[in-house]
């Protein structure tokens, strides 16, 4: 297993990871400071690849980039846990909005767990805390527009240990999903699916340690009429192998 | 700060010091990556554009080649540019050089696009097989063919004709390596063994690390 997971270094620096093995991989890069190290000279070395051909993007770009940081708050060094979800929290919410801003809140938490480590991580750990941060950061930030879209509709699925509920925006386009589903078991991962006439496209595995709150965010297409959660082998499948263990109907 | 006029300085010595800044001699130059990205966390919106200047060739190329619509090429090279200038604080110059940073957060996202798209377009996977030698052929020669930098391009020849398609096909396609292996109908274990040994070569050749 673990002379496996090391030689996954060329595929990670270039991004080829399936996500599940992409989340499982950073976990052995915490233990192993050799393949930390292999990783980052691969991704230095990937990067000239990337240089080594540059086209000027046009003129108008470079205004357009230059407007949008001038208003763009910076982040701080470290990132502050709390400041996405409670900033845009309304007082006015009640009820599962409030319960998901605090979930935005646990997914900053999480991240600020992970930066609060820092000590004794390696260099590519470090690096890898800030990127998670960043997503939960962007995450939290999606939520907040979600929450506060003028469309907002709840759906929940209720069936025995498990609870799911989605927040739809069709103004949007997107959906946020909040599971509360029990741990999928050895060799299994819960997969997100995203239902049609055309059938089922996977929305992504939801991450065992996030089964407890982390909202997903999913685009909906006009197509999409439910979302699903089914258990599948680790890795995830192309297709739905089992059936649902939650559903919801987001249009009827 | 001094600056130069705002034309992209291209010469080979220009960017020869922008990789071969672990170095670290021209540290205290005000037009060195590191030293600009220093100011850019303090929210110097002159230092960003500095910065911008040096690097967006290289971003858009990257994210171009990657996704080959201009307009989706443009949108995540903004979205690049405003996380360099929303996270500047955080990078951290003993994890990597500054370009090498940018284009690492370039490279994900438009592989993130790419995947994103092809998961809503529900992409039909076995096309893949049959139009591997088309998709090849035309990145190796609008990628390869056209790679100004000698030394990459030497050092690309080094490797095996597998090491080399995988490396195209995962790095400048976006594929994932199950997907490489299913094109170039392979093993994935073999594929990802060729990744690794591939960029491992172009490491010793380029002379990265150490």
């Amino acid at each position: 297993m673990t002379a496996d997971m090391s030689k996954l270094t060329g595929a990670y620096a270039v991004d080829a990871l399936g996500e599940a093995e992409r989340v499982e991989f950073e976990q052995h890069l915490a233990v192993c400071a050799e393949c930390a190290a292999e990783v980052r000279e691969l991704r230095e070395t990937v990067a000239q690849l990337g240089a080594a051909n540059p086209v000027n993007p046009p003129d108008e770009l470079k205004s357009r980039i230059l407007t949008t940081i001038s208003r763009t708050r910076q982040d701080p060094p470290m990132a502050d846990p709390m400041a996405p979800a409670s900033r845009q929290r309304s007082d006015r919410t009640t009820g599962w909005p409030v319960r998901i801003a605090a979930a935005a809140a646990a997914v900053a938490l999480v991240a600020a767990g992970v930066l609060g480590g820092i000590a004794w991580q390696t260099q590519q750990q470090l690096e890898q805390a800030e990127q998670q941060s960043d997503r939960a950061a962007a995450r939290s930030a999606e939520l907040s527009a979600i929450m506060l879209a003028a469309d907002t509709r709840v759906v929940r699925d209720s069936n025995g240990r498990q609870q799911g509920a989605v927040l739809v925006s069709e103004q949007l386009g997107k959906a946020a999903f909040l599971g509360d589903i029990a741990p999928p078991g050895d060799e299994h991962v819960h997969q997100l699916w995203l239902i049609g006439p055309d059938g089922a496209q996977s929305a992504g595995l939801l991450e065992p340690e996030a089964s407890g709150g982390t909202p997903r965010i999913v685009e909906l297409t006009p197509q999409v009429s439910q979302l699903g959660v089914t258990v599948e082998p680790t890795g995830g499948s192309p297709q739905p192998t089992t059936e649902p263990i939650m559903l919801m109907t987001l249009r009827a | 700060m001094a600056q130069d006029s705002g034309a992209r300085d291209r010469s080979p010595g220009r960017r020869a010091a922008w990789w071969s800044e672990r170095d670290t001699t021209g540290e205290d130059l005000p037009n060195e990556p590191r030293a600009l990205l220093a100011e850019i966390a303090k929210g110097d919106e002159r230092a960003f554009e500095t910065l911008y200047d040096q690097l967006a060739g290289q971003v858009f190329g990257l994210i171009q080649r990657i996704l080959r619509d201009p307009a989706q090429a443009e949108e995540v090279t903004q979205e690049v540019f405003v996380e360099l200038w929303r996270t500047a604080s955080r990078y951290r110059s003993d994890l990597s050089s500054v370009p090498t940073w940018v284009c690492t957060l370039a490279h994900r996202r438009a592989v993130d696009r790419v995947r994103t798209a092809q998961a809503s377009a529900d992409r039909e996977r076995r096309v893949g097989a049959r139009s591997v030698g088309t998709a090849f052929d035309d990145v190796t020669e609008s990628v390869l063919g056209r790679l100004e930098h000698r030394q990459v391009r030497r050092c690309i020849d080094t490797l095996t004709e597998l090491q080399r398609e995988s490396i195209v096909l995962t790095y400048y396609r976006g594929y994932s390596y199950r997907e490489t292996a299913d094109l170039l109908e392979t093993p994935a274990a073999t594929i990802k063994t060729r990744l690794r040994d591939g960029l491992i070569r172009l490491r010793d050749c380029m002379g990265v690390g150490g």
